[in-house]
């Protein structure tokens, strides 16, 4: 009986979720594109912040009319006074909490583009910075809440006209070009009577590369070496790379580099030093992998590339429609990542 | 050491706010004995535990009854306790609390006089609530002709009056109810004179006919009794008119005793100052009426005859009883007299004085009620508005007072069989709700199911209120009396207030948000590790975090990505991640913290 209600109720649910629910947040996410269109830069004005009284606000407000009345029918002067002075708070509120947001500034860190600088890999959390500048030399804005959606909101104050830089992080689940969602701005000052709100979208994006999946790495292939010079070296090396010894750690060097034992041992952080060598290209081919669902060897690509790249392996990658001249270093390493993560 | 300064100037504003409110509810003392304890207490402990919404609620009803300035400063200092806790900010500074909410309040009086004004303009009276308003409920200060008639469509009740036992019951057409005595008159309006001369009390030695009365609230300052009557109710004097004084209006329901002794002939002289008043009149109005009157005079020198032959004069002649009479010309005696003689009491009564005065016999024109149903089930009497009646008395030497009710004479069924007798056959037009009650009252059982309710409310009024009209709560305050605590409702309000103040200066805990139990754990492992100065910074993700945490213990860096990872799935999806899983992660890094890393870092 009682589990039949509760799974009634479940089904009750989902269904209000799925079909109602997400039907209003689609067409208000609709109306919200009309009204409010992406844009790098916001000020916020009348047009875009949207106020209402708080259930605290509307019980406050008809409460403090009923005093009001009643001290009317009673003729009693101080209550009908006190009770215009709720009434007075109510309405103030509703200016100091609209003033909270109105003319501020909010601003993507770095510009739109098809290659945005910030990166991160499937799985991971994409991480975004919002500049929020205040409207004027003596406004303050504090009690603010900041988030993407309507939870994990952070709260925001700025000083007497200055400048605030806030890193909103959001999950980023699939491979390719991540666009943030709209912004969740939001305030209750002073008393919790009103909350404004609004809703900017101001067109951050970020590059999600493929989630690495752990595969095994394509042995180097001699005779495709093409320089001279690199075919004597791998003629005399024996191994991938060659550990020389230890350097004092710098701010940059890769995470694993960090030498954890010598840490360990109290020695002070220290990066491992490998030798520069030169290596015979590598070309990271699909065709190794016919066969498999394209985002397995997508991912698969994608380790193959961290681990190489961390080898310091000359790589070059080969997609059905895309080529890649076989290159070294950091960058080539983004390069060949943002065409595998933008890889159609 | 800038901390420190820092801690101690807001200590010293501490100290400062408090003893200014000690100071404040020291003076407010006095003024909170009348206050509605029982609902500010618990506002107080309301807003202490933060139920915000309650202490609203609770604040608001306990404003209905502020009637004092005082308690008006009361009730703004328990505002700006209020707003400081609803501060959308509780964490802030307790000294930046006190500004904002202070700054609310000095904002919002522009908007305040504002809309004090438009509530102005849109008509709305007070009163000052120690003199009584011409516009309450009920017989008024002033009588002019139309206002008693304009009652007979109000079904309000007015009193329920209870005779006792051992008294009988005086005949229906005998209980005129005296509220106020009218003796100045302007040539249009009768009104009360502004003088009262308090009389001390010296009830007659005889046996008198005991009842209780409860009024509804009137909002005005003066009881009802029949004639004579005296009463023994605090606060309440007896004018030299006869006439029930108190000393705050009625503002809720009341009860009182009163007794009333048979009249006894006056033999004193009338003072002299109060029989100018009572033959007073505007200089050469109605000159008609006066010519008559001097008439008169010379046919009857005798007062009694006199004031017997004008009553006659109203009932000899075609004279009308309407409560829709039409409207009188300035001469408005002159006119009621001669042309129109169509009127209701306050017409016939107004006029019998205007004669009575011009004849050279001292007389007034008293104002109240007329009659009443009588309950059979509580055995009570209750007079509505529309019993309201104005009748006049005259100073006859070697009587006294004597009652006079030209009504007697022009419609006599009004007095003896009640007023619904007459309307049922004057055939007038009332207005739809009277008219609907005459109708409700000709179908057989509706009387004796409204006599029921009646009394249904009576015994309920009885039983829940006391004679002031405050809910029972005697019983406390007796019990609180015997044990010497008669004022802990007022310390105990002023100790709640402290209290707030206390807990609203000290910076209160947000609420915590919704937290799922691994991010719980989580951040209570990040405040020991702040402890030893490896805590997350603020805008750090918790991936960033572990990494740097990673860095101090090597040994578990693989842990701490785990960690990381495990983490970050949680804060993310809906499902969470393995608690076990990560309690175990944490141990293991605290083991190595504490093997490796040194403890004062």
């Amino acid at each position: 009986m009682d589990t039949g209600i509760s799974q009634r109720a479940a089904r009750l649910k989902q269904v209000w979720q799925t079909q109602v629910r997400a039907r209003f947040d689609k067409r208000q996410s609709r109306w919200l594109a009309r009204r409010v269109p992406p844009a790098a830069s916001v000020r916020l004005s009348h047009k875009i912040i949207f106020i209402l009284p708080t259930f605290q606000g509307t019980v406050f407000a008809l409460g403090a009319l009923v005093v009001l009345v009643i001290a009317l029918a009673e003729r009693n002067l101080v209550a009908m006074l006190l009770a215009g002075l709720m009434l007075s708070l109510f309405l103030l509120s509703l200016v100091l909490c609209y003033r909270k947001l109105s003319g501020l500034r909010l601003s993507a860190h770095e510009p739109v583009s098809r290659a945005p600088r910030q990166r991160c890999f499937a799985g991971d959390t994409a991480r975004f910075t919002v500049d929020l500048q205040a409207a004027g030399k003596r406004r303050t804005h504090s009690d603010l809440w900041l988030g993407f959606g309507s939870d994990a909101l952070q709260v925001i104050s700025l000083p007497p006209g200055g400048q605030v830089s806030v890193v909103l992080d959001c999950p980023a689940s699939a491979r390719g070009l991540l666009s943030a969602p709209r912004l969740m701005l939001h305030t209750v000052y002073p008393a919790g009577l009103w909350r404004a709100w609004s809703r900017p979208d101001l067109a951050m994006q970020c590059l999600v590369y493929p989630r690495p999946l752990v595969c095994a790495l394509p042995v180097p292939n001699h005779p495709y070496t093409t320089t001279a010079a690199g075919r004597q070296r791998a003629a005399q090396q024996g191994g991938v790379d060659d550990f020389v010894g230890l350097r004092a750690y710098q701010t940059g060097d890769p995470m694993r580099r960090i030498a954890w034992r010598s840490l360990a041992r109290g020695q002070g952080l220290k990066t491992k030093q490998f030798v520069q060598e030169a290596e015979p290209p590598l070309i990271l081919n699909w065709e190794t992998f016919a066969g498999r669902d394209p985002e397995r060897v997508l991912s698969c690509l994608c380790y193959q590339v961290l681990q190489l790249s961390r080898r310091r392996a000359c790589i070059g990658l080969k997609l059905p429609d895309t080529n890649i001249k076989p290159g070294q270093g950091e960058q080539h390493k983004h390069e060949l990542l943002q065409v595998l993560a933008l890889w159609p | 050491m800038a901390v420190n300064a820092d801690a101690i100037q807001a200590q010293r504003i501490d100290v400062i706010i408090g003893a200014a409110v000690l100071l404040a509810v020291a003076l407010l003392l006095p003024a909170l004995q009348t206050q509605a304890w029982w609902l500010i207490i618990p506002c107080l402990i309301c807003l202490i535990l933060r139920w915000r919404m309650l202490a609203v609620l609770l604040l608001f009803a306990a404003m209905t009854y502020a009637d004092t300035w005082l308690a008006g400063l009361y009730f703004l200092t328990l505002t700006l306790l209020l707003l400081m806790r609803m501060s959308s900010q509780p964490d802030a500074d307790p000294s930046a609390l006190v500004k904002q909410a202070a700054q609310q309040i000095l904002l919002a009086l522009p908007i305040l006089v504002l809309i004090a004004v438009l509530i102005i303009a849109a008509g709305a009276r007070w009163q000052d609530r120690s003199s009584p308003d011409r516009a309450s409920t009920g017989v008024g200060e002033t009588m002019t002709p139309g206002s008693v008639s304009e009652l007979i469509n109000n079904t309000e009740i007015a009193l329920r009056v209870t005779f006792d036992d051992s008294t009988p019951a005086p005949a229906p057409g005998a209980l005129y109810w005296r509220g106020i005595v009218f003796e100045d008159f302007d040539g249009r309006s009768w009104s009360r004179s502004d003088r009262l001369d308090f009389a001390p009390i010296l009830a007659p030695d005889t046996d008198g006919v005991h009842y209780e009365v409860a009024q509804e609230p009137s909002r005005q300052s003066w009881l009802y009794g029949l004639h004579q009557a005296y009463t023994s109710r605090e606060g309440t004097y007896r004018d030299a008119r006869g006439i029930l004084v108190t000393a705050e209006p009625v503002r809720q329901r009341i009860r009182y005793p009163v007794v009333s002794y048979k009249p006894e002939p006056d033999l004193n002289a009338l003072a002299p100052a109060l029989r100018q008043t009572n033959l007073a009149l505007p200089g050469n109005s109605n000159p008609r009426t006066r010519q008559w009157a001097q008439d008169l005079r010379q046919q009857y020198p005798d007062d009694q005859l006199l004031t017997e032959a004008v009553m006659r004069h109203f009932n000899d002649e075609a004279f009308y009883y309407t409560f829709t009479p039409p409207l009188m010309s300035e001469q408005g005696i002159d006119d009621f007299l001669f042309n129109r003689r169509e009127g209701f009491c306050e017409h016939y009564a107004g006029a019998l004085t205007f004669v009575l005065r011009a004849a050279g016999i001292p007389s007034r024109v008293v104002a109240g009620y007329q009659g009443g149903d009588y309950n059979r089930f509580s055995n009570h009497w209750t007079v509505y508005q529309y019993n309201a009646h104005a009748w006049v008395e005259a100073w006859h030497p070697g009587q006294g007072w004597v009652h006079l009710d030209p009504t007697t004479r022009i419609a006599p069924d009004r007095i003896n069989i009640g007023i619904d007798a007459w309307l049922a056959v004057s055939q007038e037009d009332l207005a739809p709700a009277a008219r609907l009650r005459l109708q409700l009252a000709g179908i057989p059982g509706f009387s004796t199911a409204r006599e029921a309710f009646d009394a249904g409310q009576y015994y309920w009024n009885f039983g829940l209120f006391d004679a002031d009209g405050n809910l029972r709560t005697q019983d406390l305050n007796q019990w609180l009396e015997n044990n010497g605590l008669a004022s802990l409702p007022v310390w105990l309000m002023v100790g709640m207030l402290l209290a707030v103040v206390v807990r609203v200066l000290l910076t209160g805990e947000r609420k915590p948000q919704k937290r799922s139990p691994t991010v719980k754990v989580y951040l209570a492992w990040d405040a020991i590790l702040r402890k030893q100065g490896y805590g997350r910074r603020p805008a750090e993700t918790v991936t960033a975090h572990l990494w740097r945490v990673a860095l101090v213990v090597p040994q578990q860096a693989e842990a701490c990505h785990d960690l990381a990872d495990q983490l970050t799935y949680d804060l993310y999806h809906d499902d969470p991640a393995d608690i076990n899983r990560i309690k175990a992660r944490i141990r293991d890094i605290n083991r190595a913290m504490r093997k490796h890393v040194p403890r004062n870092h």
